[in-house]
């Protein structure tokens, strides 16, 4: 039962990695694209779906709360700093968002750098938390800030995400940005696959301990084969495949790595079954999830769809 | 507790008053003349925030007034704190107003220079993205 729990919560991290990195992305694309009918496109590729990407966060983190307390409080505590930073950028960014349509030039300039920068820090700072809780150490815990995995795992995420927008613009919008989204594309992805490479490094043996599992063998040949896929959709340049292709190469690692830590939760401080809720808890939580999570997948589908259909 | 006495009184009242206006606006809107009755629509203007505080008021009222507890009658709020330093809370309740002071005074600002603008002609904007394959 508190492996079905910490699925929901996984899924829903998941999702939320895979969609609001998307968003985030874009954000930080705003470093580059300085046209202000680029970014116009942009803020309005992304001005539908943004608020509903981020339920996902919401979702997980209310889940962790029910599910797996010790671990909520654990994290949350720990790292209420950066934590808040990146819920306090996430807002920050929702603002330069709404508001951008109602600002004066000069103004939009200053919301357009908050945007970039905002999106930058929020982004950095999930990849620098996950960094923290795949390096807790047996006896010491969470391991210091500044050390090397926190810090990589957050350049990691930059590159990932935005690769992930690169491929998102290119797709929705075209043309106009795609010269430079292309060629952005193939930096993120080698920053991104340098990243992945050091972690493999670094981390050796959570993913020596994820290659023992046949989930974790899938994962890892996946990840193999979408490394070597991406360039090649770059090349061709069609740009819904090299987006699908990034989602499903941030869903192997995703995998591999759960496989690596299971069954751990935070490694070395909680596993899954030590941290879990009362059975009776997570029974009433799974029930409401059972409910709340296929309409929140078909309300979103539906909404991308009529975003889709163009307007 | 003194102020949950207060925040409570002002909560209710504050409900009633907008309660009695929209009756008193509701009533101006049959007889057809809610555009043209000046005085309700300047009580209104002056009415505007009645919804913030009344809220505030009501969130003072369950949250100084649960105390000392967090859940009522199960957990008491010295038992529920999380062991953070002092300097960690302040700073981010210091960040937390300053970003939302931000957010609420541009939002209000842009909120009435809308209402302050011309009636919007009822275009709608369209933005076109490229048609998706």
């Amino acid at each position: 039962m508190a492996d079905l729990s910490a699925l929901i919560i996984c899924l829903s991290l998941l999702l939320y990695l895979l969609l609001d990195g998307t968003d985030l992305g874009v954000g930080m694309l705003f470093f580059w694209f300085h046209d202000d009918q680029q970014r116009e496109l942009m803020t309005h590729s992304i001005l539908p779906v943004w608020d509903a990407n981020e339920t996902w966060l919401v979702l997980a983190a209310g889940g962790l709360l029910a599910l797996f307390p010790p671990v909520y409080s654990l994290l949350l505590s720990e790292l209420s700093a950066p934590l808040f930073a990146m819920l306090l950028a996430l807002v920050v960014r929702a603002m330069a968002l709404e508001y951008r349509a109602q600002s004066s030039t000069r103004l939009r300039h200053w919301l357009d750098r908050i945007m970039a920068s905002s999106s930058a820090l929020a982004t950095f700072i999930q990849g620098w938390c996950a960094g923290m809780i795949i390096s807790a150490q047996p006896h010491t815990g969470l391991p210091d800030g500044l050390s090397m995995v926190p810090l990589i795992s957050g350049v990691g995420l930059m590159a990932i995400n935005s690769l992930l927008a690169c491929c998102w613009i290119g797709w929705r919008i075209g043309d106009k940005v795609q010269p430079l989204a292309e060629a952005q594309s193939w930096l993120w992805w080698l920053l991104a696959l340098l990243v992945f490479l050091i972690e493999l490094y670094l981390n050796a043996d959570l993913w020596q301990q994820s290659w023992q599992r046949p989930l974790g063998k899938v994962a890892g040949a996946a990840i193999v084969i979408l490394w070597i896929a991406l360039p090649l959709a770059l090349w061709r340049a069609r740009p819904l495949v090299q987006l699908l292709v990034t989602l499903m190469l941030i869903g192997a690692v995703f995998i591999g790595l759960l496989c690596g830590l299971y069954p751990w939760l935070v490694p070395h401080q909680f596993t899954l079954s030590e941290s879990a809720s009362s059975p009776f808890t997570q029974g009433f939580v799974l029930v409401g999830a059972a409910i709340a999570m296929p309409l929140t997948l078909l309300y979103h589908s539906w909404s991308f769809w009529i975003e889709r259909r163009g307007k | 507790m003194l102020p949950v006495f207060f925040a409570f009184r002002l909560m209710v009242g504050l409900g009633g008053v907008i309660l009695l206006t929209t009756l008193v606006a509701n009533v101006q809107r049959w007889r057809g003349r809610l555009p043209v009755s000046a005085r309700l629509l300047r009580w209104l203007t002056w009415l505007s925030p009645a919804g913030f505080v009344a809220l505030l008021s009501g969130w003072v009222v369950t949250e100084v007034g649960r105390q000392p507890w967090t859940v009522y009658g199960m957990v008491r709020t010295a038992q529920s704190v999380s062991p953070l330093a002092l300097s960690t809370t302040l700073g981010i309740f210091l960040a937390v107003l300053l970003i939302y002071g931000l957010v609420f005074a541009l939002g209000l600002h842009y909120l009435l220079r809308r209402i302050k603008g011309e009636l919007p002609s009822g275009k709608p904007v369209v933005i076109q993205l490229k048609t998706p394959n």
